[in-house]
């Protein structure tokens, strides 16, 4: 008898084959547009040190319909980043015991979930105001 | 005639077959089979020569992981009626050589566990006259969930990570240490640091999260990697701000 153990190799669409492997695959790619409004962010800083026209005309950008619909999209892919991570975030925590037990993981991510629209209407209403 | 179920089986016989190869074998149906059963059946029945591993059939030896509908199951905890009027394909565990059919050689696996010190380290023997060590209810609770881990390697076969960096400890050996690292009794962490902090420690994990869905004891090894991962910082951190840092 031969010992030849054989070895598969990676299906090249491996990520797309399993759901469960595409939602972390989409849950990775959100980074980009995370990145991509971060820059658009740093942009405007650089616009506003550059006068008052350098602004408005970054401002306009921002509100014509390309720039909303860019904004929306990062807007999408941020929720779903959030929402994926605060699912996971129980994990990624040494467990709090309160009275010898462990809070419950459906807790954890509830509070993280009153503490970000707790955030969002400060925000909303600072900015507002 | 009787209601059937056709199994479609991953076949490779290193004596003859170049690559692996598909089986279809058309087997009754029973309610209360699970695939292990029906494995059992086919080898008895219809072909003597499949080879598979299986022991207690109460999920609780680990023998009987394999890919089932390519999810990581365990065969012995998997009942065909969940698939009827389906076909279901078995293969072995992905991420693995495959030995033979649906047996995968497991001692890279095997190999990493060993060199994480997967027992109680102690600094000093203890003489029988000093008695059991005793531990609270709240030092056991602290470990005692990564202490179901039965080496099925489902958590293996679903992680994308363990398959692109072959090099990856992995989900059931990082949850192992953790174990050992959250029992009072241990002093062993130092040691199992050298592997568990390193790039191919937890560091390879990207926290796709699939190891815990599908561990059939619910271990989370996902939990005890991202844990080990605050003290591998913590670690760090130590080892270049305190003065007498080794590292």
């Amino acid at each position: 008898m031969t010992r030849r153990p054989y070895v598969r190799p990676l299906h090249p669409h491996w990520w797309l084959r399993d759901r469960r492997q595409f939602l972390y695959i989409l849950r990775e790619s959100t980074s980009v547009f995370v990145g991509l409004y971060s820059a658009i962010l740093m942009n405007g800083l650089i616009r506003l040190s550059q006068g008052r026209e350098a602004w408005q005309s970054y401002l306009d950008a921002l509100s014509s319909p390309l720039g909303v619909t860019v904004q929306l999209i990062c807007l999408a892919f941020a929720a779903f980043h959030a929402v994926t991570w605060f699912g996971v975030t129980p994990k990624a925590m040494p467990p709090i015991l309160i009275k010898g037990e462990p809070i419950p993981a459906c807790t954890i991510i509830r509070g993280h979930f009153i503490l970000w629209a707790i955030l969002s209407l400060a925000v909303l209403i600072v900015l507002g105001g | 005639m009787s209601e059937t179920i056709t199994i479609r089986v991953l076949r490779y016989d290193p004596d003859k077959d170049a690559e692996p190869r598909f089986d279809d074998f058309i087997v009754p149906y029973r309610d209360e089979w699970v695939v292990l059963d029906v494995l059992a059946y086919i080898k008895e029945a219809l072909d003597p020569s499949l080879a598979y591993r299986g022991s207690c059939h109460m999920a609780v030896c680990g023998s009987c992981g394999m890919m089932v509908n390519r999810q990581p199951k365990l065969a012995c905890h998997c009942f065909i009626r969940d698939y009827r009027g389906q076909l279901v394909t078995v293969e072995p565990l992905d991420h693995f050589p495959i030995e033979r059919d649906l047996i995968v050689d497991q001692d890279g696996f095997i190999e990493k566990l060993s060199s994480l010190y997967p027992y109680l380290v102690t600094e000093h023997d203890k003489p029988l006259s000093e008695g059991t060590n005793l531990q609270t209810p709240a030092q056991l609770a602290a470990f005692r969930p990564f202490t179901q881990c039965i080496n099925c390697l489902l958590c293996y076969a679903a992680c994308p990570q363990v398959a692109l960096n072959e090099g990856f400890t992995g989900p059931a050996a990082l949850a192992i240490a953790h174990r050992y690292n959250r029992d009072s009794r241990d002093s062993g962490e130092e040691l199992r640091s050298e592997i568990t902090d390193s790039h191919h420690g937890v560091w390879d994990c990207t926290f796709v999260g699939a190891c815990s869905e599908v561990c059939p004891k619910n271990v989370d090894p996902a939990a005890a990697i991202q844990q080990t991962k605050i003290s591998a910082s913590f670690r760090w951190l130590k080892a270049r701000l305190l003065p007498g840092g080794t590292s």
